[in-house]
Order: C-alpha cells, then sequence, then structure tokens
C-alpha cells in the first residue's frame, strides 16, 4: 500500500496541484518546502493571496483587473480618451503598455466567443463595452488586439461588424514576422499572411 | 532520398529494432504476421505521422507498454544528413491525455504541421484498393496527405478547418435548441398577447439591443469558414487537375493504352475545375452557406464543404468505383500512386522512398514489369511471403539472355549482355535480403 499524507498537507499539496503548470511531482516540491522551515514566508505568500484575492477587481470602465477603481490607466489625464483597444486578457494590457506607444484607453473581454466551449458574446464582457460606448462619444477608433486564433479572429470580426452602424474607425492589429527574426524561420502561415498584407515603401 | 538507418522501440510486435540500411533494394520476407508490413508502417509513419492502416497511435505500442519510438536517419537528395522522431506514449494517467512528441535533427518539433514533407516515402499496400472501393473519405484523406507532404500551409488550413467547422456546428446546434433566430424576435413581439397590427414601441431588453441576433455570429464563422474552405479548395482542384493529368498518362502506360482514366474533383454545386480563382470560390461557398442556412439549423451541422467532397475517379467514361472489375481497380490505383509519386517528385525535387506492401504478387506479368520501370532509381523496400513471387522476371531475364547469346552464337556475348542488364537495372545488382520472424529481422547473405 502506497504512502497516505496527512489530510492537512493532502490538502495543501492538491491545492498546489490545481494552479496552471503545475503537476503532481512540483505540488508535493511546494508543499513541502513550505513546510520545512521559513514558516513566516509561507504564512506572507498567505497574506498576499488572501490580501490581492480580497482587494482586486474588476475595473467598472474597462474590465482590467484593479484596486482601485476606476483604475490606473482609466482615471490617468494623460492617456488618449479617443480610443480603446481591445484585448482578451489583463496578461495582454501589460504586453501592449510594454510598447509605450499606445497612449490610448483598454478594454478587457476576458475571453473570446468559442461555441465549443459555451462562450457566446453575452459571455465575455462585451455589453461593457458597448455601454461604454454609448456613454462617451468621444470616442473615435477601436482597436481590435485579440490573438490571432480562430476564435481571436471570430471576436474581432464580430465587433467589428457590431461596431459598423456606429461609424467609429475600427482597425485590427497587423499580423507578421517577429522583428529581429529571420525569415527563414517564419512558419508559413504567418509567412503567407505578411506577404499578403505586404505595403508599399 | 535515402533512408540509411531505423530504430524501433516497441512498435507493434518489435521490442527493440535497429536496422543499418544500404542504398538498394530490400526485400524482407517470412510467414504471415511476423511484422514485416510493421516495418513499413514505421517507415511511412515518419512521412506525415499518421499510419497508412489506422489513425489511432495508440495501436502501434506493442502490447503490454505505455510507449513506442519510431526513429529514422535518412540523407536527402542534397546530400544533407536528417532523422526525424515520433514518440507517443499513453495517458499516464487516467482522464489524462497520451502525448506524442516529434523530433527532426533532435529538436522537438512545435507544431504536426512542421513535420510534413521532411522525410518522403511512398506507400503501395494492400489497403490503397480502398481508394476506390471505399467511400469518400478515402479519397479525401489520399488527397489531404499528398497536399499536406508538399504544402505545409495547407495542412494548417486543414487544422482550422475542422476548428471552424466544430465551432459553427456547436452554434448551428445552440441555434436549434433555442429555436432559430426568427423564431425567437417572433418570441419577444407577440409573447404579451399582442400582434403585428398592434405598433410595438417599447424598448427591447438591452441584451438583445446589443447582439442583434444570432444570427450575426453565425456570420462570423460562416465569413472565417468561406476564407479557409476557398484555400483549400483552391489547392485541392489544382491538384487533382494534376493528378488527373499523371494518373491518366500512367494508366495507359501499364495497360498498353487499354484503358483511360480521369479524375475530377466533386465539390459543392457550382464549383468547377476550370481555374476558379480563390475569391470566387470564398464568394460561391458563401453564397452556398447562406442558402443552406435554415437547413443546417435544421441538421445541427454544415451540409456541404471540403468535409463532403469527392474525388471522381472514371474508368473509360464510367465511375470505377460501380463499374470496375477487381483487375481494373488494381491498376487505378496503382496509376494513383504513379500519379503521386510523379506529383511528389516534381514538388519537392525529392526522390521518395518506395514501400511496397506485398503489392507484386497481386500484379500480373505486364504490370509488375511496368511497375519495375517506375521504381528505377528510387531506393525500394517490399515484404513478400515468397522472394520467388519477387523476381520471377530474373529467371526470365537470364534465359533470355542466354537464348540471345546462344542465337548470337558465343560464350563472351553472354557474360557482357549479363553485366549489361545488371546495371541497366540498377536494381538487380544490390538487393538486400532479410528474413522477418516474430519481430525480429535478420540480414542474409544472396549474393
Amino acid at each position: 500500500m502506497s504512502y497516505r499524507y496527512s489530510p492537512a498537507i493532502a490538502k495543501l499539496i492538491n491545492a498546489f496541484a490545481k494552479l496552471p503548470g503545475i503537476g503532481k511531482k512540483t505540488a508535493q516540491r511546494l508543499a513541502f518546502h513550505i513546510l520545512d522551515d521559513k514558516k513566516e514566508d509561507a504564512l506572507a505568500l498567505a497574506d498576499a493571496i488572501r490580501e490581492a484575492c480580497a482587494s482586486v477587481r474588476l475595473c467598472s470602465v474597462c474590465c482590467n483587473l484593479t484596486e482601485e477603481d476606476p483604475c490606473d490607466i482609466c482615471r490617468s489625464a494623460t492617456r488618449d480618451r479617443t480610443r480603446i483597444c481591445i484585448v482578451e486578457n489583463p496578461r495582454d494590457v501589460a504586453a501592449m503598455e510594454r510598447i509605450h506607444d499606445y497612449r490610448g484607453l483598454y478594454h478587457v473581454l476576458h475571453g473570446v466567443i468559442s461555441p465549443m466551449h459555451d462562450i457566446g458574446p453575452e459571455d465575455v464582457k462585451l455589453r461593457e463595452l458597448f455601454v461604454r460606448l454609448r456613454n462617451h462619444d468621444e470616442i473615435e477608433e477601436i482597436i481590435l488586439a485579440t490573438n490571432p486564433t480562430i476564435e481571436g479572429e471570430a471576436t474581432a470580426l464580430y465587433i467589428a461588424r457590431l461596431l459598423k452602424p456606429s461609424g467609429i474607425r475600427t482597425t485590427r492589429i497587423a499580423h507578421g514576422i517577429p522583428m529581429g527574426a529571420a525569415l527563414e524561420y517564419a512558419d508559413e502561415v504567418t509567412l503567407s499572411r505578411a506577404f499578403q498584407n505586404r505595403q508599399e515603401v | 532520398m535515402r533512408l540509411c538507418s531505423i530504430d524501433l522501440t516497441n512498435f507493434r510486435n518489435y521490442d527493440r529494432l535497429r536496422l543499418d540500411i544500404p542504398d538498394g533494394t530490400h526485400v524482407f520476407h517470412g510467414a504471415n504476421a511476423q511484422g514485416k508490413t510493421n516495418l513499413l508502417e514505421a517507415i511511412y509513419l515518419c512521412t506525415c505521422a499518421r499510419s497508412h492502416r489506422t489513425g489511432r497511435d495508440e495501436e502501434l505500442v506493442k502490447h503490454g507498454c505505455d510507449f513506442y519510438r519510431v526513429s529514422i536517419q535518412f540523407v536527402t537528395d542534397r546530400g544533407l544528413n536528417e532523422s526525424v522522431t515520433l514518440e507517443y506514449k499513453h495517458a499516464q494517467t487516467r482522464g489524462g491525455s497520451p502525448s506524442r512528441t516529434i523530433y527532426y535533427n533532435d529538436l522537438e518539433v512545435a507544431r504536426l504541421a512542421d513535420m510534413m514533407g521532411l522525410f518522403h516515402a511512398i506507400i503501395f499496400a494492400p489497403e490503397d484498393l480502398q481508394i476506390v472501393k471505399g467511400g469518400p473519405s478515402e479519397r479525401r484523406r489520399f488527397l489531404d496527405v499528398l497536399i499536406s507532404r508538399t504544402d505545409r500551409a495547407y495542412f494548417r488550413d486543414l487544422q482550422d478547418f475542422w476548428r471552424v467547422i466544430g465551432q459553427r456546428n456547436r452554434l448551428l446546434k445552440n441555434l436549434k435548441v433555442n429555436g432559430s433566430f426568427n423564431g425567437r424576435v417572433a418570441d419577444r413581439n407577440f409573447s404579451d398577447g399582442r400582434t403585428a397590427f398592434d405598433e410595438d414601441e417599447s424598448e427591447p431588453p438591452e441584451s438583445e439591443m446589443i447582439f442583434p441576433d444570432p444570427a450575426a455570429q453565425l456570420d462570423i464563422w460562416d465569413e472565417q469558414l468561406a476564407s479557409i474552405v476557398s484555400a483549400i479548395l483552391k489547392k485541392r482542384l489544382d491538384v487533382t487537375e494534376k493528378l488527373s493529368e499523371y494518373a491518366s498518362l500512367s494508366i495507359r502506360h501499364l495497360t498498353s493504352s487499354q484503358e483511360q482514366l480521369d479524375i475530377q474533383y466533386r465539390g459543392f454545386g457550382g464549383l468547377d475545375r476550370d481555374m476558379m480563382s480563390r475569391e470566387t470560390i470564398e464568394r460561391l461557398y458563401l453564397e452556398r452557406l447562406r442558402r443552406s442556412r435554415d437547413d443546417d439549423i435544421f441538421r445541427g451541422s454544415t451540409s456541404s464543404g471540403p468535409h463532403r467532397d469527392d474525388l471522381q475517379l472514371s474508368l473509360n467514361g464510367v465511375e470505377a468505383r460501380l463499374f470496375s472489375s477487381q483487375g481494373q481497380q488494381r491498376s487505378i490505383v496503382l496509376s494513383l500512386k504513379i500519379a503521386e509519386l510523379m506529383l511528389l517528385t516534381e514538388m519537392t525535387g525529392e526522390t521518395p522512398i518506395l514501400l511496397l506492401d506485398d503489392v507484386m504478387s497481386e500484379l500480373d506479368q505486364s504490370r509488375r514489369s511496368k511497375l519495375m520501370e517506375v521504381i528505377q532509381g528510387h531506393q525500394v523496400f517490399l515484404t513478400c511471403t515468397d522472394t520467388a513471387q519477387i523476381f520471377p522476371s530474373d529467371q526470365i531475364l537470364i534465359s533470355e539472355n542466354i537464348d540471345a547469346a546462344v542465337e548470337s552464337g558465343g560464350e563472351d556475348n553472354r557474360s557482357t549482355e549479363r553485366d549489361d542488364r545488371t546495371q541497366r537495372d540498377g536494381w538487380t545488382s544490390n538487393i538486400f535480403y532479410y528474413e522477418v520472424v516474430k519481430g525480429t529481422v535478420k540480414p542474409e547473405d544472396r549474393y
């Protein structure tokens, strides 16, 4: 018969194993690491989790994760309030912010339309987007920055379709060859897409 | 292209096998169920990660084991040394998923699409007869595998196609359950007892104002689908045209011009093979989807598209599947395979390796010798139960030569003609024999 962990340890291991990218073995390692010594570090971690869970919520304007509502970006006086960039999740906001070029606002969908997973337009933060557009007529451009996956494309197309009657300028980010990458390493689909969307120089 | 070595672990009935392979023709013989075909299957697997016999990887794992590995080393016609390795592991836990890993030159290949077209082998096997006799899916697979091997973007398009069609079908089913979108609008208008004669100025609920009707969602998937379908169909039409040309050439050669073969791509109505542009196909398919929408919602699935199409094989003007004899069907399959070989060689610039699984015994003398001509210059692997089946022509050849020599009257002549023949054939010169017994392969010294 195999060795059985005591209930508290088993519970901890199972909790770790639910995290993305953590398997059974890693979960065990983490659990024992926490219990081994430095209990104060572990308790600090527990506090950090508790605190984040309690204070972080969705921004009522853009649906990004924030502690203060509205979030930093939505409150900022220096940002361009005529543009909204639509992304799939909060991580994408962080990615876009790293380029520093974009000074507009965001809207986080928290998912993409996918009938196979029972996610329809009502299940992502689209309603919030349209309410926002209705209340803010200063918005001139919507930038669709969902991922270039089947579902990301479908969601972008869907939003573009709904926006059409409003006359708001709608753009889609370009797909192409990563900078600094050699052409020979690009996969065929990326390369052909980049080729189709070539530009005059 | 030349295979240099093959390594098998837990594959079918092989525990462990390592073979170093020189150039030439390799004959694997032995009784039934010893593992001859399994060997060819393993080599073929390295071309497109799908066996010619099954789509289920778990069947390839030796009984009682939890993984298999197939590894080959080969040299391309440009002289590069390359290798492909496939690993498959059963699910490790209940409810877990099995894993497949592919390595190219010892580096992991991220996507299945990226292994297409690395290694080229063509298999001639008894199962091929299904291309003529079987249902449309057999012919679609033949075409899909062929195109994918010369065009990775096509394979990606196919993967995307299945994804989009899955999404669209799911949406169709949802629409069916919720009543068609027309029905839903009608419900809202008339649910409170008013009729269309009563003016309805009340605002519809906000959600419906924002999401006009579920049909708008279907539009999006239709558009996505049409874009991918047009790419797939364009390539299928182009390749079918070439395939038809080459197959009709080779059947004429095989049958001394007795048979005429024509291959047509049979898609949704209105699609023809006369140089249609991708844009035209996309527009036609979109129209088709719109027209069949109600029907599709009713069925909960997409009624037309690349997953429903067929290749029509006509022999002497009539449908081959229904009106040709067993022998004629064999000729058709053989000419399709030779056409595949010609196309692959033309499009990749590599000479594929040929795998002949017990096919010689099924061919008559004239077809056998025609096939021999075709396979000259390729590295060949073949299986048989009896080696005498493979080279009966050898006997005839020698006696013919002796006759000729006797007629021309000289010992010297005979030996030079024999040498000529050996050189010209290239294939009688280095044949390697192996006996296959219960998952072991023993090289034999014959010549």
